[in-house]
């Protein structure tokens, strides 16, 4: 594990990491599933948040709004 | 800065227990708090594109149907991650609209750091409610992380709407800013600080959060905690004498030592 795999989670260059180097591989490693798992849940409620705004939208309007949701 | 304030927040950017994160420690406090930037920067990276969009249109809706929209339609969730394309007077009008308990929901989802100059332009008498909502929640991360970025003179002003002891402690724990938790101490009656202290010995976990503070407080507040040293028990003071010489904090250490 190396600092490539916790810059991508983070969009950042492994060379903003230098504050993370004293991390050893298995605590990297660590630290690349919390990122990840905090990730998810966070994209899960944002994509549950833009459901439930879509869902209060009449039927015609959905489609439109969701193309313009479009990434969320 | 702490880096146990760094480490509570992070755990609650990560959903977990803050022991989890115990071998992130030795990072230290501004290590920590770049990691916390970073990952908040990067949630809200991913979703740019869009948001910028959208933030366009608003710009362009006249506010109160733009209230009514976000309000109505997008939620507290989109209406936050909304705020940070939006410019800070545009978002600041929308906010001092918005209906209180919407308001509440929005805080919450905030990124302090991103929320500054919000803060700053938010009207006091708006803020009142949505602090009253925030400890009515125990939203203390929110809280702490507002403390830090609120203007001092606001802070002063919304000191009444947090009642007790415990929560200003637990809003303390998730700020860095302890200068201006002293500040705000300095500003307690007799009877508040005693409140404060026992809460700490009642919560045990709070009693950093007492030694930290004091560290800041000024001679005359430690000159007051000194004179209400016999409205607690020996085995209190001892308890709390303890606590902060074994920890290195020396103004508490030093307000309890007669009981050594």
């Amino acid at each position: 594990m190396s600092l490539e795999a916790i810059a991508k989670p983070l969009r950042v260059a492994a060379s903003e990491l230098e504050h993370l180097e004293q991390l050893s591989e298995e605590e990297l490693e660590t630290l690349q599933r919390q990122l990840a798992s905090a990730r998810v849940a966070q994209h899960e409620h944002v994509q549950e948040a833009t459901k439930a705004a879509v869902d209060q939208l009449p039927r015609l309007l959905r489609k439109p709004v969701l193309k313009m949701f479009e990434g969320l | 800065m702490d880096a146990k304030v760094e480490l509570r927040r992070l755990a609650e950017l990560f959903q977990c227990d803050v022991n989890e994160l115990a071998y992130l420690e030795k990072l230290g406090a501004d290590a920590l708090f770049k990691l916390r930037v970073q990952f908040q920067d990067s949630l809200i990276t991913d979703y740019e594109p869009v948001l910028a969009k959208l933030a366009g249109t608003t710009a362009i809706t006249p506010t109160a149907i733009a209230v009514k929209i976000a309000q109505r339609y997008l939620g507290p969730t989109l209406t936050s991650y909304l705020s940070y394309f939006t410019p800070v007077k545009s978002a600041a009008k929308l906010a001092a609209k918005f209906d209180a308990d919407f308001m509440i929901e929005v805080a919450k989802e905030q990124i302090p750091e991103r929320a500054k100059e919000t803060l700053e332009d938010f009207p006091l008498e708006l803020m009142r409610p949505v602090t009253r909502g925030l400890v009515a929640e125990k939203a203390w991360a929110t809280m702490g992380g507002f403390v830090d970025y609120l203007p001092e003179e606001k802070s002063f002003a919304l000191m009444s709407e947090v009642p007790d002891a415990e929560s200003n402690l637990r809003i303390s724990s998730y700020a860095q800013n302890k200068e201006l938790v002293a500040k705000l101490v300095a500003k307690f009656d007799d009877d508040m600080l005693i409140e404060l202290t026992k809460a700490s010995l009642a919560a045990p976990e709070l009693m950093r959060e007492v030694c930290l503070v004091a560290e800041k407080l000024p001679a005359d507040v430690l000159a007051r905690m000194a004179d209400l040293r016999d409205r607690f028990s020996e085995t209190e003071q001892a308890q709390l004498y303890e606590y902060a010489r074994v920890n290195g904090f020396e103004n508490l250490a030093a307000l309890y030592e007669s009981v050594r």
